[in-house]
């Protein structure tokens, strides 16, 4: 089974350089400050974030906050029921490198001994759960007001005989291919998240980086819009 | 217990230096440490040494059942201990965010890029499989943890050999060493990990820095690469904001570096094998220790270093120009045993001539003598000496025949050999009599 068909389409009937329908809505959770749900195709996310509020003593970072992230799934979100939704290997990994990235991307330094909290719940998970969690936590921290350097957005791109395809589906990932996760801020050329699987040889580095930039900036468009639309429809009572 | 931060004015000088492209060990901003890379003398085990930092690593395999998902694949393992001897930061038993990120890349490096084969590990699908193990602790810490531990890992697994087994209907057959030859892993690759350092936005590199040097950057980008251009892995370490063009330059970096240290794990593992199909007992780790350490006294450790050097050449030679091997073996060499070795046996062959002559009085006046019973051992023992000794000569003379075939000669190992056989009976004899 070949993941681009003769007729240059994907197993979803996507072309490859083609990203896959994105729906969000915004501050779904009354008790998080900020909070967000993001679908990516089938790959389902729901994002909270508590704080900034004073953080514990063991936590307290004198000169800047301390960023606390959560990376868990559901135990139906794969093709495999799982065991537990959180605690092993790869949420572990996964919940620091998205710690690591929002460190760069929240303006920390505005607030000293404090902390924030980012929960990040994979509902389904269709390929690019790593992306999908950074865009989804961007918006929820848009939504609770955190000062940000700007909106980060995140895509997974793989290689298939020097081809780039993005936005990979699990169907996808499943196989040897070789691929890329890359995030960055408003799209430009700022990379804040940088995670590659399985090998890649050096040539083919170049193409895949470019595929994936110009992919975080197609989603920060997406991003962004859906930012505005929320702020607006805020505007009223907020008192603008 | 917390490391104190590195002070102000400390992470100033550090920073300025490196800016000006000085740095506190003398090395360039792109110059990396040396490595020293050692197995041990127990299979399956390495040191390796980057500036300071060093892990050991140690390979082992038992056999397990596997997974229902991946019944025909066998399983690799990969423990990390950072132990507070490396740094008073750690706990030992509890990996701290650090401790987690090393396991988490180790693993990602080691067994996620594929490169050792596990089908090979499976003996029986579904029932039995080969859970290798690799055990990395880190000894000391420097900087370039990651980079140690992996090059660590990569040789211990290279230089790991499994038990042979055989397959019977039902049951399967370990072998000891000593029954079948252990079998090696098969390794697809080695990939090769390296910590770039970033300063100034990610506009300078500094590589390898040192754990100072780590704490004053902005941050560190972790790339694994293998000999074949590919890269392995690719991780943002810390949190700083790059460019794509930054992170292929970086890339570039580690490839170079990669292929070097390839050629270096292959050039250990090899010498590893030249010396163990030699018999040679190999040095272990023994060498890595200073002498420093052997020291009480200074005199002392002289004279535990200077016969050692010897030791390392002279079995070698001895080894080739034994003359009892060559003659026993090849006929043919015996032309090319040394004129001095003649000569020493000839001086051997005489000085035994003495000493027969003197024994055999001895011998005579034995019976005579009243303590008998240690007459009796005296005699054994100087038995048994000629019996070796007339082995010996027995060889030096047939040198000789060869050498230049004289009608003389060749009557002297019968009666030597006569001589020899009436020793041994008369030595019984007396054993009997005991």
């Amino acid at each position: 089974m070949s993941i681009i068909s003769e007729h240059g389409f994907r197993m979803d009937g996507r072309r490859p350089a083609q990203i896959r329908n994105i729906n969000t809505r915004l501050g779904l959770n009354r008790n998080a400050e900020g909070s967000c749900y993001l679908e990516h195709g089938n790959t389902k996310v729901l994002c909270a974030v508590y704080g900034p509020y004073e953080s514990k003593a063991s936590k307290r970072l004198e000169d800047r906050c301390a960023i606390v992230c959560q990376y868990s799934t559901t135990t139906f979100s794969g093709l495999e029921r799982k065991n537990r939704p959180r605690g092993d290997r790869k949420s572990t990994e996964i919940s620091r490198l998205l710690e690591k990235a929002f460190e760069s991307v929240i303006l920390t330094e505005s607030f000293p001994r404090s902390q924030i909290d980012i929960f990040c719940e994979v509902i389904q998970g269709d390929g690019s759960n790593l992306a999908a969690c950074v865009n989804a936590t961007s918006l929820a921290l848009a939504d609770a007001g955190i000062p940000m350097k700007g909106i980060a957005s995140a895509a997974t791109c793989g290689i298939v005989e020097t081809k780039p395809i993005v936005d990979l589906t699990s169907r996808e990932e499943t196989d040897l291919l070789p691929r890329v996760t890359l995030a960055t801020i408003c799209g430009r050329d700022e990379v804040i998240l940088v995670e590659l699987q399985n090998r890649l040889h050096i040539d083919h580095l170049s193409v895949v980086m470019d595929a994936a930039k110009a992919t975080c900036a197609d989603v920060y468009e997406c991003l962004a819009v859906v930012a505005q639309q929320h702020l607006k429809a805020c505007a009223p009572i907020l008192g603008n | 217990m917390r490391v104190p931060p590195l002070t102000t004015c400390e992470k100033e000088v550090i920073l300025e230096a490196l800016k000006s492209g000085k740095r506190f060990d003398f090395r360039g901003l792109e110059e990396f440490r040396g490595v020293k890379l050692v197995v041990g003398s127990e299979i399956g085990t390495a040191i390796c040494t980057i500036g300071n930092t060093k892990v050991i690593a140690a390979v082992s395999a038992q056999i397990a059942e596997p997974s229902s998902m991946r019944p025909h694949k066998g399983v690799i393992i990969i423990d990390v201990d950072l132990s507070p001897m490396a740094n008073v930061s750690n706990e030992h038993d509890r990996l701290g965010s650090k401790g987690m990120e090393l396991i988490r890349l180790l693993e990602l490096i080691i067994r996620d890029s594929r490169c050792i084969d596990v089908e090979s590990l499976c003996i029986r699908a579904g029932k039995e499989i080969w859970k290798v193990r690799v055990d990395v602790r880190i000894l000391d810490e420097d900087g370039s943890l990651l980079d140690c531990a992996c090059l660590a890992a990569i040789t211990a697994l290279q230089h790991f050999k499994r038990p042979n087994v055989t397959l019977e209907p039902h049951h399967t057959l370990i072998y000891s060493e000593y029954e079948k030859a252990p079998v090696p892993l098969n390794i697809y690759h080695m990939p090769i990990c390296t910590t770039i350092g970033l300063l100034d936005k990610g506009q300078m590199v500094v590589i390898d820095p040192t754990e100072k040097e780590a704490a004053c950057l902005d941050g560190s980008i972790v790339v694994a690469c293998n000999k074949r251009r590919e890269v392995c892995a690719l991780h943002q370490s810390t949190n700083l904001v790059l460019s794509t063009k930054q992170i292929e330059r970086c890339v570039k970096l580690a490839m170079s570096r990669a292929e070097a240290l390839t050629a270096v794990v292959s050039d250990v593992i090899k010498q590893d094998q030249r010396e163990r199909s030699a018999f040679k007992r190999p040095d272990g780790f023994s060498i890595t220790t200073p002498s420093l350490i052997l020291t009480s006294g200074t005199a002392a450790a002289r004279q535990i270093n200077a016969p050692r050097i010897q030791h390392g050449r002279e079995p070698e030679e001895k080894m080739l120009y034994q003359p009892s091997v060559i003659v026993n073996e090849n006929p043919l060499s015996v032309g090319s045993v040394k004129q001095e070795e003649v000569d020493e046996d000839a001086l051997i062959a005489e000085q035994l001539s003495i000493i027969q002559n003197s024994v055999g009085g001895v011998a005579v006046s034995d019976p005579q003598s009243s303590g008998v019973s240690k007459r009796k051992k005296e005699k054994e023992m100087v038995d048994d000496l000629l019996d070796g000794i007339c082995d010996s000569e027995e060889e030096e003379v047939k040198t000789e025949i060869l050498g230049s075939s004289e009608p003389m000669e060749v009557v002297l190992p019968v009666v030597e050999q006569q001589k020899d056989e009436e020793d041994v009976t008369s030595w019984r004899k007396k054993k009997k009599k005991v």
